[in-house]
């Protein structure tokens, strides 16, 4: 992956962080993420790194573990440590030899982008189902019924 | 080498192109299939390798190769491999795999669903493995 001169945000190899995680850069995970990873750069994860998180981000490195979707809108690459059970969607791809990887994969020109479009609609979706409907009132509307 | 159909464990001349099964007597491949144009069958088998080149496609229901899978060109089919299945950088995938490795080279086009687990995957549904054979032949 291309080093970069922006700061890159590192979670160490003791932290354990369950919940959402927004990066605005790159960032580097050493430790145990619980909950869902979303990056506007680069997301490394490391050797001893484990995430039980669905990931956006631009691009994606895995020496780690990931048990969760990973959408990439440029590129995943997973070395020979990675291992991933989960769906796969982006750009380009890169997997070396010895990584595990149990899941739907999706790559190709245009694939990380329609990833990205598709989750965020799967995302309200499941928020609007989630959702009671709403009164004027402000109180939640009864189910309908047919009589 | 193993038979793709039953399982069973034997051994076969380096110079055999193809060879019977001792055990389930069905007719076995044992080279290596090099695809260089379309090529729309129903399945692939092989007990070596199978090698799409660049200008290859292989349009298949299934693919089986022991020792493993190289794609240059467009696979469409499920595939099943003992050996290592290599993506490369202008390949186009569709289909399953199933395989201990997997080398995906930047530029290729995948979908499709993949069990890469380190492990190679046991033989076909319905068979019997060689212990099993042994066990009920003694």
């Amino acid at each position: 992956m291309a080093e970069s001169d922006e700061t890159t945000t590192v979670i160490a190899a003791e932290a354990q962080i369950k919940g959402e995680l927004i990066f605005q850069g790159a960032a580097s995970i050493l430790g145990k993420v619980d909950g869902k990873i979303t990056a506007k750069g680069n997301l490394h994860v490391a050797e001893r790194g484990t995430c039980k998180a669905q990931i956006d981000a631009d691009d994606v490195e895995i020496d780690g573990t990931i048990e969760g979707d990973v959408t990439a809108t440029q590129g995943v690459q997973l070395n020979a440590t990675a291992q991933v059970r989960g769906d796969i969607v982006a750009e380009k791809m890169i997997t070396a030899e010895g990584a595990t990887i149990v899941g739907h994969i999706n790559v190709g020109p245009g694939a990380g982008k329609d990833g990205a479009k598709a989750a965020a609609a799967k995302a309200v979706e499941v928020a609007a189902a989630t959702r009671p409907a709403m009164t004027p009132g402000g109180h939640p509307a009864e189910p309908a019924s047919i009589k | 080498m193993h038979c793709y159909y039953c399982g069973w464990r034997f051994e076969v001349s380096a110079r055999a192109q193809s060879t019977s099964c001792p055990k389930c007597n069905r007719a076995l491949m044992v080279s290596d299939i090099v695809v260089q144009k379309l090529s729309p069958v129903s399945s692939v088998q092989t007990c070596g390798r199978v090698v799409v080149k660049r200008s290859g496609r292989v349009i298949a229901k299934n693919v089986t190769a022991q020792l493993g899978v190289e794609v240059l060109g467009v696979m469409n089919a499920d595939v099943a491999s003992t050996g290592p299945v290599v993506i490369g950088p202008k390949a186009q995938w569709k289909g399953r795999c199933v395989a201990p490795t997997v080398v995906v080279n930047k530029g290729a086009q995948i979908a499709g669903y993949f069990e890469i687990t380190g492990k190679a995957p046991s033989s076909s549904e319905g068979v019997e493995s060689p212990t099993d054979a042994a066990d009920a032949s003694g």
